[in-house]
């Protein structure tokens, strides 16, 4: 099945990968040839992310086959990937802030004689990789902590270049750069590659894309769907190819009609996202927020929800303006409730039982002269548990012990619990199997029923398109407008997001 | 019911403990020593004994359980007592008797001079009391400096391990200060082993008491629920409201007050103020807290279990020196008895999830 063709570097073959019950990956396929510029383009969550780890020996494949340069290649860390020089920039830096340049490059693969460190060849190497970049400005003793962000790519690039580079993958190298180091880093990316070396490059932003790579891989859903040559390169056949056609009947829809106004944000500012976000909230509405990873969506909510400070802007709730600075217990107070993105560490104390982490936020009721009734706030919880479906031992069950989807459905259930109002919902069904899903569709659909406002982000299309009623789009920390869903089409919304189209 | 019993699995303190007391009645029978290590007076000296570790241990708990940890107990502990006594002798003998000689200047050079109660009721309520505000207030300072400056618990107590050590030794004197004349009664009574009518120390009651208050705090109050809250992820604590900061002084300066009691114990047990005491004694808390099964990254531990850890403690220390072996075992027995114990608590979780 492996043919050993030397015109080929990297070759991958039925590759698969299931974290729990979620299939990440399922039968990918991947051709990279030498000395060319290869994109991997879909969606969050499509898969990109999990492949290059494999690739780059962060994770083990469950199935499939990889050959480099015609030989079996089965690295089992990234340090022997590192051997067969197969390198990933990962899209989070991970550079030491308080090692220097130099002393950063070298980690891990300090040349030594009998353990002791061999100064005058480390140094040399260092040198050699850093002059590769052309940016004299780099100096091997400078601290990472003073480089710029751009920079620090640059850096991480090196570290790349310390090793006989092969395959060189780059995850969203430009999430974090201005539009000048973003060309600066593309031809330097040029130059690796008329050297020889093979690129594969992760990225959103199709422009990019269609500037910088030779061909490109589309995923979606842990499969490979089109390959192809950018010089045929069409945005909206990618856009349509990455989005693909989705079954409707997973969204169970819950009739339910707009009433008036609950929040209104005029022109809200974070300390750096959200740049200025404005946009109406009415009773029984589920509103969506699409986005690219990065462009402000989780801010905007913590802003909201005065976890993160507001610098700018206005928030009206049920029609009273509310203070900016304020704690989360007033707005907690005033109706809002916060669904984190991250379950693991902020949406959940895992150490502790359902019933605590599905109280914590509304106490008050149980307490009787500065006393907590247990029994009522176990009757209280095993109600909860009961509504929502929740598959558990018990409501002292400590909750890191749950499934993913049973523990999105607890910390939801706080929402429920405290009453809120205004339910802002940061990426719900993230890494939850489809039936909780599902649930969690519905129990959306019923609270906006019962007059309640639900601001769903999401990254995933397919279920924005499936349950909001309208639907919005946030670039560069900026919202785009709200429109009826029906005015939507997926690849409106990819535009605007991958900056194909810019917002009016 | 019998099938609760067979599902009834100890957990790391009481096996921990059984285990320890299984291991001193098989070799003190062998000696033929059971009947001293069994009396009701080595029970009464044991318990009295660790009274002040109990009590101490109790406001540890609160810390540990809300993430935190605290270095100066050992530190506060000496400071109370010195407080305690100084501000006795100043209520009872008036500001020249047997004040250290820099204080009675300072009052003479003010121009006041108090020549004392003479009675040892009012000199003894207010002494207690500035004894325990000293303590609630150097927690109070822990949770300011922790909260307000950011500095990590281990530092901002490192530093308060300092600072109240000497505080104490300047007000002190420099010396063990203590009663100029006779002890007042209370002092009689809390300061011996078993007592006519209740049988054991006074001061085991109160720990009792004390326990039992924490146990309620912890487990029936909101306070509380927040404490594990904040230990367990602080940023799921703000995510549902709490007021993390404060909740976090409350808990400091609590564990203050409760740290003050084991101060007054202390003082009443030595009979007087020590600025060089209870050095290390935060050691010995941890390790009653750490081997009663919580966890030094917050969010778990129990007053049943940090109880049972000072009588592992107590008891280790109480059956080796009924037996001809240097002091030096017992340590090396404690040490092996907290890592032991952890890793086994450790074990038991992961096995349960």
């Amino acid at each position: 099945m492996l043919d050993a063709s030397p015109s080929t570097r990297l070759r991958m073959v039925g590759i698969r990968k299931a974290f729990g019950s979620t299939q990440a990956l399922a039968g990918v396929d991947l051709e990279v040839l030498p000395g060319e510029i290869h994109a991997l383009i879909g969606e969050n969550g499509a898969g990109k992310s999990t492949l290059m780890k494999i690739l780059a020996g962060a994770e083990q494949a469950d199935a499939g086959q990889m050959s480099l340069d015609g030989r079996p290649y089965h690295p089992t860390g990234p340090d022997q990937a590192r051997r067969h020089g197969v390198v990933m920039v990962y899209q989070e830096l991970t550079l030491a802030p308080h090692l220097s340049v130099a002393d950063n490059l070298l980690l891990g693969l300090e040349p030594t004689y009998l353990g002791f460190l061999r100064h005058r060849e480390a140094r040399q190497r260092v040198v050699r990789a850093l002059k590769q970049l052309e940016h004299p400005e780099i100096h091997p003793d400078s601290s990472i902590a003073s480089l710029s962000p751009a920079a620090c790519q640059l850096v991480e690039i090196a570290r790349a270049l310390l090793v006989e580079v092969r395959l060189l993958i780059l995850d969203e190298p430009t999430s974090s750069l201005g539009r000048e180091d973003v060309q600066r880093l593309f031809t330097l990316i040029r130059r690796l590659r008329d050297r020889g070396v093979s690129v594969v490059y992760i990225s959103h932003f199709l422009e990019e894309v269609a500037e910088l790579a030779d061909r490109y891989t589309i995923l979606r859903d842990g499969q490979t769907v089109q390959t192809g040559d950018c010089r045929q390169f069409e945005p909206t056949r990618i856009v349509e190819a990455m989005v693909g056609r989705q079954l409707a009947e997973q969204f169970p829809h819950v009739p339910h009609c707009l009433g008036e106004p609950l929040l209104e944000l005029n022109d809200l500012q974070g300390e750096r996202l959200p740049v200025g976000a404005s946009v109406q909230l009415r009773r029984g509405e589920i509103l969506g927020i699409a986005g690219i990873i990065g462009a402000g969506r989780t801010e905007l909510l913590r802003c909201l929800f005065a976890l993160d400070p507001v610098r700018a802007g206005r928030i009206r709730i049920a029609q009273v303006d509310c203070n900016n600075r304020a704690t989360p217990r007033q707005r907690i107070e005033q109706g809002l409730g916060l669904l984190s993105e991250d379950r693991k560490n902020e949406g959940l104390a895992l150490s502790q039982s359902i019933e605590d982490n599905l109280t914590y936020s509304r106490l008050g009721p149980f307490q009787r002269l500065g006393l907590l009734n247990l029994s009522a706030r176990r009757r209280a919880v095993l109600d909860w548990i009961d509504r929502l479906g929740v598959r558990c031992a018990g409501p002292e069950q400590t909750i890191g012990q749950l499934s993913g989807g049973n523990q999105q459905k607890v910390a939801l259930a706080r929402l429920l619990h405290q009453q809120a109002d205004i339910l802002l919902l940061d990426e719900p069904t993230k890494g939850i199997d489809v039936a909780s899903k599902a649930e969690i569709y519905r129990l959306m659909g019923e609270q906006a029923a019962r007059g309640k406002a639900v601001l769903f982000v999401s990254s995933y299309l397919p279920e924005l398109f499936g349950i909001c009623d309208t639907l919005t789009v946030m670039v560069r920390g900026r919202l785009g407008p709200v429109r009826p869903v029906s005015d939507w089409t997926p690849d409106d919304i990819m535009a605007f997001a991958t900056g194909t189209r810019r917002l009016a | 019911m019998i099938d609760r019993i067979f599902r009834w699995r100890p957990g790391g303190p009481l096996l921990g403990l059984l285990s320890l007391l299984a291991l001193f009645f098989l070799l003190l029978y062998l000696r033929g020593q059971l009947g001293n290590f069994c009396s009701l007076a080595n029970l009464q000296v044991l318990l009295h004994k660790n009274s002040i570790l109990a009590i101490a241990a109790l406001g540890m708990l609160l810390i540990i359980i809300s993430g935190g940890i605290d270095l100066s107990v050992g530190s506060v502990v000496a400071l109370v007592t010195v407080v305690t006594m100084q501000c006795y002798r100043l209520l009872h003998d008036g500001s020249q008797a047997s004040l250290p000689g820099w204080l009675a200047d300072w009052f003479n050079q003010a121009g006041w001079n108090w020549g004392g109660l003479r009675s040892p009721f009012w000199p003894s309520v207010v002494a207690v009391l500035a004894g325990l505000a000293v303590a609630c207030l150097c927690g109070l300072i822990n949770g300011l400096v922790i909260t307000r400056l950011r500095v990590v618990p281990f530092v901002a107590t490192l530093g308060m391990l300092s600072l109240a050590r000497g505080l104490a030794v300047w007000l002190a004197g420099r010396t063990r200060i203590s009663f100029s004349g006779r002890r007042p009664e209370w002092v009689d009574d809390f300061s011996r082993t078993s007592s006519d009518w209740l049988i054991f120390s006074p001061g085991i009651y109160l720990a009792a008491l004390l326990a039992v208050l924490v146990f309620v705090l912890l487990r029936f109050t909101i306070l509380g629920r927040y404490t594990y809250a904040i230990g367990s992820s602080e940023a799921t604590a703000r995510l549902c409201g709490v007021p993390v900061e404060r909740t976090r002084l409350v808990i400091y300066s609590l564990a203050g007050l409760l740290i003050g009691v084991a101060g007054i114990l202390l003082f009443v047990h030595g009979n007087g103020g020590d600025p060089n005491a209870a050095v290390g004694l935060e050691l010995d808390v941890i390790a009653a807290v750490v081997i009663g099964g919580a966890s030094l990254s917050g969010g778990q531990g129990t007053v049943g279990g940090t109880l049972l850890g000072v009588l592992i403690l107590g008891v280790l220390e109480n059956g080796v020196s009924l037996f001809d072996v240097p002091v030096e075992v017992k340590y090396v027995l404690i040490g092996v008895i907290v890592v032991v114990n952890t890793a086994l608590g450790n074990w038991q979780r992961r096995r349960g999830q």
